[in-house]
C-alpha cells in the first residue's frame, strides 16, 4: 500500500504540471508582438512613417523638367532613375508601385479591424480617428499610383473603358490582383476620402497624421485631376474654411539654407516622395533656368527656393519638408489648396475671386509694398496667369508637377512639348503620350497576369 | 486528463508485480581497475529466471522467492563474466567486481537527455564523441572542436563562423535560427550562450541523427540534436585531482588572401572617374560636405590651379605605394593568444560523491586591444540520503567578460556605404596617428567653426586606445534530479533545471572619441553671442543590461523490467514544462565624466539645427530599448523498448508538443510527433556464426520529428518598434501578413544501419541509409508586390534529403607500434519534390545556392546562373542567351530568359564529405591527423561589379586587371570591359554567370595532434600519476582543391588563421 501512495503522490505531482497550461501558453513570445486587436495597436500601425509619411512615388518628378541633371551626374545615377529621366519606354519604377501598396495593405488592415477593435483607455472618438485615418491614406495612396500608373483621366470622355489600377480592398494576400477602371479608380479615391472626411476630427495632432481638413484638400485635389471644378473648389473652400494662414516669406532668413522648418504653418499634412533614386538630391538636381528666371526680382521666392551653385547653375532649398534632400514634399500645404482654389473659380468664370485667391497667396511671397497685385480682363487670361504662378509656386512638390501635365496637355492652350537634352542627344515627350503613364512593374505582371500599360 | 489516465492505468498494472513471499536481492557492479560502477551490466538470475541490468550507479536489484538458494551471473560487453552462488537472499547490498576484457571495447553509453542507454541495445542512429575523442581538440569553446568527428556532421564556415553545424543537410529552410540542431546539456536544452560551457567539464557529446532518436526531443528536433553530458563524480571512486593548462597561438589573419586591384589601380580609375564628372556633385556640395579620398581632393586642387599639376601628380604617385592592408595588419591585429587553465576534483564515497572544476580562459583576441575571459566554477554533488533515493545536485557558474574596443576594419569606412580608399596611412613616418577621411570632407572639417569645434578628425590608431566597450556576463546553473525507486525496477524522477544569466553593457565614448566629437559638433551653434551645445561636452555612456530566467521542470517514470527468460521492457513517461524569459534594457547619458561621476541633461522633445545645415536639424538620439521575450513549452512524452530473447529489440516513441507560438489557435498551438524502430543482432542468432564478425546488428526506423519556427504566424502581427522620427510616436510594422493557411513543418525520416565488429576488432563501424522527407517547409516565396509584399513566407514545397553516413574504425596495427584510422563518409543529396507556388521569373532562381531554389527535382540548394556567351569581341560586354539566342540585352535576360538560357551547376552545399584520422602510437608518444573532404558541390567565386566599384569606392577584387581592355582580350578572359556610367544588370548579369561559377571539392589538413604520456612509472619520484603533454595545430590548410585559383571554398572574405596549441595535462 506504501508503494501505491508513493506512485500516487508522484502521479498527483506530474499531472499538476499540465494543470492551466492553456493560459500558460497564452503568454506572449515577444513582449512588442500583437496582434493589430486595439485601437491603439492600429493607431500605431498608421504612425508608421517610413511607409505612410515618406516614400511616395518619385517616377513622376525623376521624369520632370523642373530640374535637369548635367551629364556627369546622369552617369552616376542607376540605370532605372536614368531612363525615367530619359522618359525610355522600358523605365521600371516597381518601387513605387511597392511602397504604394505597402501603404494600401496597412490601410487595409485598419479599416478591417477598426470597428471590432479593442479601446481600452481610449474613446470613441479615437477609433473614429483611426477609421478615417485608414480610409484617408488608402485614398492618398490609391490617388498617387493613379498618377503614375494609370492613363490620365479623360477631362472629356468617359474613363469607363480606361484601365486603372487595382484596387485591393482587402489585407487578404490570396485575394486576386485585377485591374479596374479608370473610372472606378477615381470613384474609390473619392470614395475613400469622403469617409475619412465623415469620420476625421478638424484637428490632428502632428501633420503625419490626417484630418478633415487634409482630407478635403486631398478630395480637392482628385476632383482637379479630373476637370470636375466645382468640386474641386467646394472642397477647397471646404478646406480653407477650417485654416488658411499663410507664411508671410518676409518673415523668413532668405540666407539660410533652410529656410523652411518641418511641420510649418502652411502643412496641412506633412509626406514625402521617395528618394533613394537620388536625381533629386540638391547636389545633383539643377533648377531649370527658364523656371528660375520667371522668378521676379522682388519676389522672394527667387532667393528663398534657391541657391546658387559654384557652377553659376542654381539648387532647390525651399523643401516645406525641411531637409536638405530629394525627399521632396508630397503633403498638403495651404499654398496648393489656395491654387486650386483660384484655378477653379478662374474656370467657373469667377475672374474677380480668382484674382483675389491669386494675390492673396503673392503678397505673401513678394517683397513688402512690392508686390503690385494681378489684374486682367478676361477669365481665361486669369487662368494663365494662375496656372503659370502654379508652376512657380509648386515646382519641386513631389507629385503635382507630372498630375499637372497630364491633366493640362489635354487642353491644347496649355499643352507643350517636354525635352532634354543629355550626352549630345535631345529628348522630347510630347503631350499625351503613352509615356505620361509608367510601365506597370514587370514583376507584377509576371506574378499576377494582369494587363500591361500599351507602349 | 487523456494522459493522467495513462498514467494510473499502467501504475495499477505495475501492482501486480508486487506480492508476498518475495525479498528483494541488492547488488553492485564495479570495474576491478578503475572502481567505477559498469553501467547496463546484464545480471541474471538462476539462468534466466530473471533478468535485470545495472543503472548508471551500477547498482541492480530484483526479486527473488525467499528461502531458496540463488545464482547471479553477470555479464557487460566489455567484461569477463562472473557467476556467483547464494544460499539465500542476502540482506546488504552485494558488490561484484568485473575484470576487464581486454579484447572487446568499452561499452558505448549515448545519452538522449532523457535515458542513458547502451548503444548496442538502440534501434535509432546515435553517434558519440567520446570525452578521449573530443580533448583531442584544444579550443575555449565546445562546438568548434567536434569538426570533422561525425559521419553526417558537416560545419559551414562560409559566414565566418566556427560553429555552425547542420546534420545531416537541412531539413528547413527558414532563417538561419530555425535551421540549427538543438542543443542539449544533461537534461535539458541550453538557453544560455554555448560559449559559456568549458570544454574541460564535457564528458562526451552524443549526436541524435535520425527520428527515433531525436523523436524524444520533438517539434525541436527536425535539425537533429547534440546531447553534451558534463563530468560527474563516482561512487566509491578514490580521490582523484587532475590539472590541465594549455597555450594556443593564433596567426594574424591574412588579409592579402582575397586578392584585390592594386592601389595603382585604384588611383588610376579615381583619375579616370574625376575626369568623367563623377565627384562633380559631392565636390560641388556645399551643404552636406560629403566626404571624398585624398586623390580626388588633389585633383580638385589642380583643376581649381590651387596646386601645379606635376607636383600633384608627384604625390599622387608616391601614394600608389602604399597599401592600408599593410597598416591595418601591423597596427590593428596582432598574434592571438588563448590561454587555458582547468583545475578537476573528483572522489566518492558508497553514498555521496562529489566533482569540483574550476576553469578559467583568457583569450587575447587577433584584433589589438580585444580581449575576453571566462571563469567557470562547477560542482556536481550525488547523494543517496536512502536506498531507493538518488539525488543528484549540480551548479555551475560562469563569470565572462569581454572587451572590444577595437572595431576592426568596419570603422575604418569613410561613410556608411563607402570603402577605405587602399592607400590610406594610420601613421606618418615617425609613427604619429593620422587621420583617414571620415563623414566630412577633409578641407571643410579642417576649417569649420574657426577653432571652436572640437576636432573632427578620426585618427583609427587613438580611437582603438580611447574606446572602452565591455560586456559582462554571470551565468548560473542550477539543476537537481531526484530519482526513487518505487519498486524494484520502477523509478520516478524529478528533474528541475534553472538558468539565469545577466549582462551587462558599458560602452563609453570620451569626449576625446570620433563618435562623441562628431556628435557634439552637428549639434553645435555658433552665433555671434556664443556656442551654444544641445549635446554636452563630456562622454557619452550607453549602458545595458540583459537577463535570461529559464525554468525546466520534469517528471517522469522509467520503467526497466525483465521477466521471464526472453522478455524485457524499458519504457519512460514523462511530461515537462519549460519557461524562459529574456529581457534587455538600454539607455544613454550625456555629458557623462568618469572621474567625477556627473551627467548632463540633454533635450529630447525638441528639435535642434544640425551645425552648418549639414542635415535637417533632428531630434537627439535617445537611445532608450526596452524588449522582453518569454518562450513556453509543455511537452508530454513516452518511450518504450521491448527487447526479445536479447535479440530483438523494438522502440517506439511519442510527444506532443506545445508552446506559445503567437497568432496560433490553441489547437495549432500542439504538435504531436512520434517515431518507431527495430533492431537485430543478427549475431546473435544460431544460423549466423561466423568467426571473422562477431557482431552484426540490423536497424530500422521511422519517425517524425518537427521545427518550431516562432518567427512565423496565421494571424495577422504587428511589432512595435520604438518611436517614429518625424512626430515621435510609438509606431508599429506589420510583420506577418495573415495566413490563415500556416500550417507546421514536417519531417519524416527513415534511417537503416548496420553496425558491425569483425574478429578482434580489425574493423569496428556503423553504416546507415537514411531519407528524410520534409513537406510543408516554410520559405520565402516571391509575391505580387500588390499584395503589399516583395515576399510571403509561406508553406511552400516538399524536400527530400537522401543519404548514407559511413564510419569505420580501422586497427591497422597494434602492440608497441599501434595505427588506427577512422575513417568518415558521409553522402547527402537532397531534391525538391513539389513546389507549390509557379516561378514566373525564372531569373530570381540565379543565385549562390543559399535560398532554396524551387524546380521540382531539382536540388534546393543548387547554383544556377546565366548561361555564358563570352564577351563581345568589339566592346567586352558579356553575351548571355535568350531563348537560346545570344543577346546583350540585360533587362530582356532577366525578364524573359527561358529555362534553357541557364545553367544548373549543382548543389552549394558539399553533396560528399568526411574525414579520415589516422593516429599513430608508439609507446609514450602518439600524433594523430585530420585530413577532412568535402565534394561535389560548387560555388560562386566573388569577381568585379563595376557599379558597386564607382557608387562605394570599396577596392574590388583583381579580375579588375583582367578585364576586356581590346580586341582579342576576349580569348583569354571572362572579366567584362569597364564601362561607365555603370549598368548594374550588366554587372549581375556577369556576376551571377557561369563565369564566376567554380568546383568546391577540396581536401583539407584540418589539425594534427602530437602528445607524449610520462606515465607514473617514470615519475615515482613526484606525486604524480601522468602527464600527457600536447602540441596541437588548427587550421593548417588546403592539401588539394578544385578549382584553379587558389580560392578556399569554405572561406570568403578570410580563411581561419592556422593556430598552434601547448597543453599539459597531469592526474595527481
Amino acid at each position: 500500500m506504501k508503494g501505491i501512495k508513493k506512485i500516487s503522490c508522484s502521479v498527483i505531482a506530474v499531472c499538476t504540471l499540465f494543470i492551466g497550461c492553456e493560459k500558460y501558453l497564452d503568454v506572449k513570445p515577444d513582449q512588442s508582438l500583437s496582434t493589430p486587436n486595439s485601437v491603439a495597436d492600429l493607431q500605431a500601425l498608421l504612425d508608421y512613417e517610413d511607409r505612410l509619411t515618406y516614400n511616395y512615388p518619385c517616377a513622376g518628378d525623376l521624369a520632370a523638367t523642373y530640374y535637369y541633371l548635367n551629364d556627369a551626374d546622369w552617369r552616376t545615377r542607376d540605370e532605372e532613375a536614368r531612363k525615367t529621366y530619359l522618359w525610355e519606354k522600358s523605365a521600371d519604377n516597381y518601387l513605387d508601385w511597392s511602397y504604394g501598396y505597402q501603404n494600401i495593405f496597412l490601410a487595409n488592415v485598419v479599416i478591417e479591424n477598426v470597428s471590432k477593435a479593442t479601446l481600452g483607455s481610449l474613446t470613441e472618438n479615437h477609433r473614429n480617428q483611426v477609421n478615417g485615418a485608414g480610409h484617408f491614406f488608402r485614398g492618398w495612396s490609391f490617388f498617387h499610383l493613379a498618377q503614375i500608373f494609370a492613363p490620365p483621366y479623360n477631362l472629356k470622355g468617359s474613363n469607363v473603358n480606361e484601365m486603372g489600377i487595382p484596387l485591393r480592398l482587402t489585407a487578404d494576400i490570396d485575394a486576386p490582383t485585377v485591374r479596374a477602371s479608370l473610372e472606378e479608380t477615381y470613384q474609390q479615391v473619392l470614395h475613400d476620402l469622403k469617409i475619412a472626411t465623415f469620420y476625421l476630427d478638424a484637428n490632428s495632432s502632428t501633420p503625419t497624421r490626417p484630418n478633415k481638413k487634409t482630407a478635403y484638400a486631398a478630395i480637392s485635389k482628385t476632383y482637379l485631376v479630373m476637370g470636375d471644378y466645382k468640386q474641386a473648389l467646394l472642397y477647397a473652400d471646404s478646406c480653407l474654411g477650417l485654416y488658411s494662414t499663410l507664411i508671410n516669406y518676409n518673415t523668413l532668413d532668405v540666407n539660410k539654407a533652410l529656410p523652411f522648418e518641418l511641420f510649418n504653418p502652411e502643412v496641412l499634412f506633412q509626406s514625402s516622395i521617395r528618394a533613394d533614386a537620388g536625381n533629386l538630391d540638391p547636389s545633383r538636381a539643377r533648377v531649370d533656368s527658364v523656371l528660375y528666371d520667371s522668378y521676379d526680382n522682388d519676389d522672394l521666392r527667387k532667393s528663398i527656393f534657391f541657391r546658387k551653385n559654384t557652377d553659376g547653375s542654381y539648387s532647390f532649398k525651399g523643401s516645406y519638408y525641411g531637409v536638405n534632400s530629394g525627399a521632396l514634399f508630397s503633403g498638403i500645404a495651404v499654398d496648393e489648396v489656395l491654387l486650386i482654389k483660384a484655378e477653379c473659380l478662374a474656370r467657373l468664370d469667377r475672374k474677380e475671386d480668382a484674382l483675389e485667391g491669386l494675390n492673396t497667396l503673392l503678397k505673401s511671397r513678394w517683397k513688402t509694398d512690392r508686390f503690385e497685385p494681378y489684374s486682367a480682363s478676361t477669365a481665361g487670361e486669369v487662368l494663365g496667369i494662375i496656372l503659370a504662378e502654379r508652376h512657380k509656386e509648386l515646382a519641386f512638390r513631389g507629385g503635382i508637377f507630372w498630375s499637372d501635365r497630364r491633366r493640362l496637355n489635354q487642353e491644347a492652350q496649355f499643352s507643350t512639348n517636354l525635352r532634354r537634352r543629355m550626352e549630345g542627344g535631345d529628348y522630347t515627350i510630347e503631350p499625351n503620350s503613352l509615356l505620361y503613364t509608367f510601365l506597370i512593374p514587370v514583376s507584377v505582371i509576371q506574378e499576377s497576369g494582369i494587363s500591361q500599360n500599351p507602349r | 486528463m487523456k494522459y493522467l489516465l495513462i498514467i494510473i492505468l499502467s501504475v495499477c498494472w505495475l501492482q501486480g508485480f508486487s506480492r508476498q513471499p518475495f525479498a528483494t536481492i541488492r547488488g553492485r557492479v564495479l570495474d576491478s581497475e578503475n572502481g567505477r560502477p559498469v553501467v547496463a551490466a546484464s545480471v541474471t538470475l538462476n539462468e534466466k529466471q530473471a533478468a535485470t541490468k545495472t543503472d548508471e550507479n551500477g547498482l541492480f536489484s530484483l526479486r527473488v522467492k525467499n528461502g531458496v538458494p540463488l545464482v547471479l551471473s553477470i555479464s557487460s560487453l566489455d567484461y569477463k563474466p562472473i557467476k556467483r552462488s547464494f544460499a539465500q537472499v542476502v540482506k546488504d547490498t552485494i558488490v561484484f567486481h568485473l575484470e576487464k576484457d581486454e579484447v572487446t571495447l568499452e561499452e558505448v553509453v549515448v545519452s538522449t537527455g532523457y535515458e542513458e542507454l547502451p548503444l548496442e541495445r538502440a534501434t535509432g542512429s546515435f553517434e558519440k564523441v567520446d570525452n578521449k575523442l573530443f580533448d583531442r581538440q584544444i579550443s575555449t569553446d565546445v562546438i568548434s572542436r567536434l569538426d570533422g568527428l561525425v559521419s553526417g556532421v558537416q560545419f559551414d564556415k562560409r559566414s565566418g563562423s566556427e560553429t555552425d553545424f547542420n546534420i545531416r543537410g537541412l531539413s528547413s529552410i527558414g532563417a538561419s535560427t530555425v535551421r540549427k540542431p538543438l542543443v542539449v546539456v544533461d537534461n535539458f536544452p541550453y538557453e544560455g550562450d554555448i560559449g559559456n560551457l568549458n570544454p574541460n567539464d564535457i564528458a562526451g557529446i552524443t549526436f541524435l541523427k535520425d527520428a527515433a532518436a531525436a523523436s524524444i526531443w520533438g517539434a525541436k528536433a527536425g535539425n537533429g540534436v547534440l546531447v553534451i553530458t558534463t563530468k560527474k563524480g563516482q561512487f566509491e571512486a578514490p580521490v582523484s585531482l587532475t590539472a590541465n593548462a594549455n597555450t594556443t597561438v593564433t596567426d594574424k589573419p591574412n588579409l592579402f588572401y582575397a586578392p584585390r586591384m592594386s592601389t595603382s589601380e585604384y588611383i588610376d580609375l579615381e583619375i579616370f572617374l574625376f575626369n568623367q564628372g563623377y565627384f562633380n556633385a559631392a565636390l560641388n556640395n556645399n551643404t552636406t560636405r560629403p566626404v571624398v579620398t585624398p586623390v580626388v581632393e588633389l585633383l580638385e586642387a589642380v583643376r581649381k590651379g590651387e596646386l601645379s599639376e606635376q607636383e600633384t601628380y608627384q604625390s599622387i604617385d608616391n601614394l600608389r605605394q602604399q597599401d592600408v592592408r599593410r597598416d591595418i595588419t601591423n597596427h590593428l591585429y596582432r598574434q592571438g593568444i588563448n590561454q587555458q587553465y582547468n583545475v578537476r576534483l573528483n572522489g566518492g564515497t558508497a553514498r555521496v560523491n562529489y566533482l569540483f572544476s574550476v576553469g578559467y580562459d583568457h583569450n587575447k583576441a587577433s584584433l589589438v586591444g580585444n580581449w575576453n575571459d571566462r571563469f567557470t566554477f562547477r560542482n556536481t554533488t550525488s547523494l543517496k540520503p536512502l536506498p531507493n533515493l538518488d539525488v543528484q545536485i549540480g551548479a555551475v557558474y560562469t563569470h565572462s567578460r569581454l572587451n572590444v574596443p577595437n572595431e576592426g576594419l568596419a570603422a575604418l569606412d569613410p561613410a556608411s556605404n563607402k570603402g577605405l580608399y587602399p592607400y590610406a596611412r594610420f601613421t606618418d613616418d615617425e609613427g604619429n596617428p593620422l587621420a583617414v577621411e571620415k563623414n566630412y570632407r577633409k578641407g571643410y572639417i579642417d576649417t569649420a567653426g574657426n577653432g571652436r569645434l572640437l576636432d573632427w578628425s578620426f585618427r583609427p590608431l587613438e580611437e582603438i586606445q580611447l574606446a572602452e566597450r565591455r560586456d559582462v556576463t554571470q551565468d548560473l546553473l542550477f539543476n537537481v534530479n531526484a530519482s526513487y525507486q518505487l519498486l524494484p525496477g520502477f523509478k520516478a524522477q524529478l528533474l528541475y533545471q534553472y538558468e539565469g544569466v545577466n549582462t551587462s553593457g558599458y560602452n563609453y565614448n570620451s569626449e576625446e572619441t570620433f563618435f562623441t566629437r562628431n556628435l557634439i559638433n552637428r549639434f553645435t551653434q555658433i552665433q555671434d553671442d556664443g556656442i551654444t551645445h544641445a549635446i554636452p561636452l563630456g562622454g557619452i555612456l550607453d549602458e545595458s543590461t540583459g537577463s535570461l530566467n529559464s525554468h525546466s521542470l520534469r517528471g517522469m517514470f522509467n520503467l526497466d523490467r525483465q521477466w521471464g527468460q526472453h522478455h524485457q521492457l524499458i519504457a519512460l513517461l514523462g511530461g515537462e514544462i519549460r519557461d524562459n524569459k529574456q529581457n534587455f534594457s538600454q539607455y544613454r547619458t550625456y555629458g557623462y565624466k568618469p572621474d567625477i561621476l556627473t551627467h548632463q541633461t540633454v533635450d529630447y522633445v525638441n528639435r535642434y539645427p544640425i551645425y552648418d545645415n549639414l542635415s535637417a536639424s533632428s531630434y537627439i538620439l535617445d537611445n532608450t530599448v526596452f524588449s522582453g521575450n518569454v518562450d513556453r513549452f509543455v511537452s508530454v512524452f513516452a518511450n518504450a523498448s521491448y527487447i526479445y530473447k536479447g535479440r530483438y529489440t523494438f522502440s517506439g516513441s511519442a510527444r506532443r508538443d506545445a508552446s506559445n507560438l503567437f497568432g496560433v489557435s490553441t489547437n495549432n498551438k500542439w504538435k504531436p510527433l512520434w517515431s518507431s524502430g527495430f533492431a537485430w543482432n543478427l549475431s546473435e542468432e544460431n544460423f549466423f556464426r561466423w568467426d571473422a564478425l562477431p557482431y552484426l546488428k540490423l536497424r530500422l526506423t521511422y519517425g517524425y520529428s518537427g521545427n518550431v519556427n516562432n518567427a512565423i504566424a496565421a494571424l495577422t502581427t504587428i511589432n512595435y518598434r520604438g518611436i517614429s522620427r518625424l512626430s515621435r510616436l510609438p509606431y508599429a510594422i506589420v510583420i506577418n501578413p495573415p495566413n490563415p493557411s500556416l500550417r507546421w513543418e514536417n519531417v519524416a525520416m527513415t534511417n537503416a544501419g548496420l553496425d558491425f565488429r569483425s574478429k578482434n576488432n580489425l574493423f569496428t563501424g556503423s553504416l546507415e541509409f537514411y531519407v528524410k522527407n520534409a513537406t510543408d517547409l516554410l520559405a520565402l516565396v516571391p509575391a505580387d508586390m500588390t499584395t503589399g509584399f516583395n515576399n510571403l513566407t509561406r508553406n511552400s514545397a516538399k524536400l527530400q534529403t537522401k543519404g548514407f553516413d559511413l564510419n569505420i574504425t580501422s586497427r591497422n596495427l597494434s602492440g608497441n607500434f599501434s595505427w588506427e584510422t577512422n575513417w568518415l563518409f558521409s553522402l547527402n543529396k537532397n531534391k525538391v519534390m513539389e513546389y507549390l507556388y509557379k516561378n514566373t521569373r525564372l531569373s530570381s532562381m540565379v543565385g549562390s545556392g543559399a535560398n532554396i531554389t524551387p524546380i521540382e527535382g531539382q536540388s534546393a540548394y543548387n547554383i544556377i546562373s546565366y548561361r555564358w556567351g563570352g564577351l563581345d569581341a568589339q566592346t567586352g560586354n558579356p553575351k548571355g542567351y535568350i531563348n537560346g539566342e545570344l543577346s546583350e540585352d540585360y533587362l530582356n535576360i532577366t525578364n524573359n530568359a527561358s529555362m534553357d538560357d541557364f545553367v544548373f551547376h549543382g548543389s552549394a552545399l558539399p553533396q560528399v564529405y568526411g574525414s579520415i584520422r589516422n593516429s599513430f602510437g608508439w609507446r609514450q608518444l602518439s600524433l594523430s591527423f585530420n585530413i577532412q573532404y568535402k565534394l561535389d558541390y560548387y560555388f560562386r567565386r566573388p569577381s568585379v561589379n563595376y557599379n558597386i566599384l564607382f557608387s562605394s569606392g570599396k577596392v574590388m577584387h583583381a579580375d579588375y586587371a583582367l578585364r576586356w581592355q581590346q580586341p582579342g582580350d576576349e580569348l583569354i578572359t571572362n572579366v567584362p570591359s569597364l564601362v561607365y556610367p555603370a549598368n548594374t544588370r550588366r554587372d549581375d548579369f556577369y556576376n551571377l554567370s557561369e563565369a564566376t561559377v567554380e568546383k568546391g571539392d577540396h581536401i583539407r589538413l584540418k589539425d594534427v595532434n602530437l602528445s607524449y604520456n610520462f606515465k607514473n612509472t617514470n615519475l615515482k619520484s613526484l606525486p604524480i600519476k601522468n602527464i600527457v603533454a600536447t602540441i596541437y595545430a588548427n587550421n593548417l590548410g588546403i592539401l588539394w582543391r578544385a578549382n584553379k585559383k587558389g580560392l578556399d571554398p569554405d572561406f570568403r572574405d578570410m580563411p581561419l588563421p592556422r593556430t598552434i596549441a601547448f597543453g599539459l595535462k597531469m592526474d595527481f
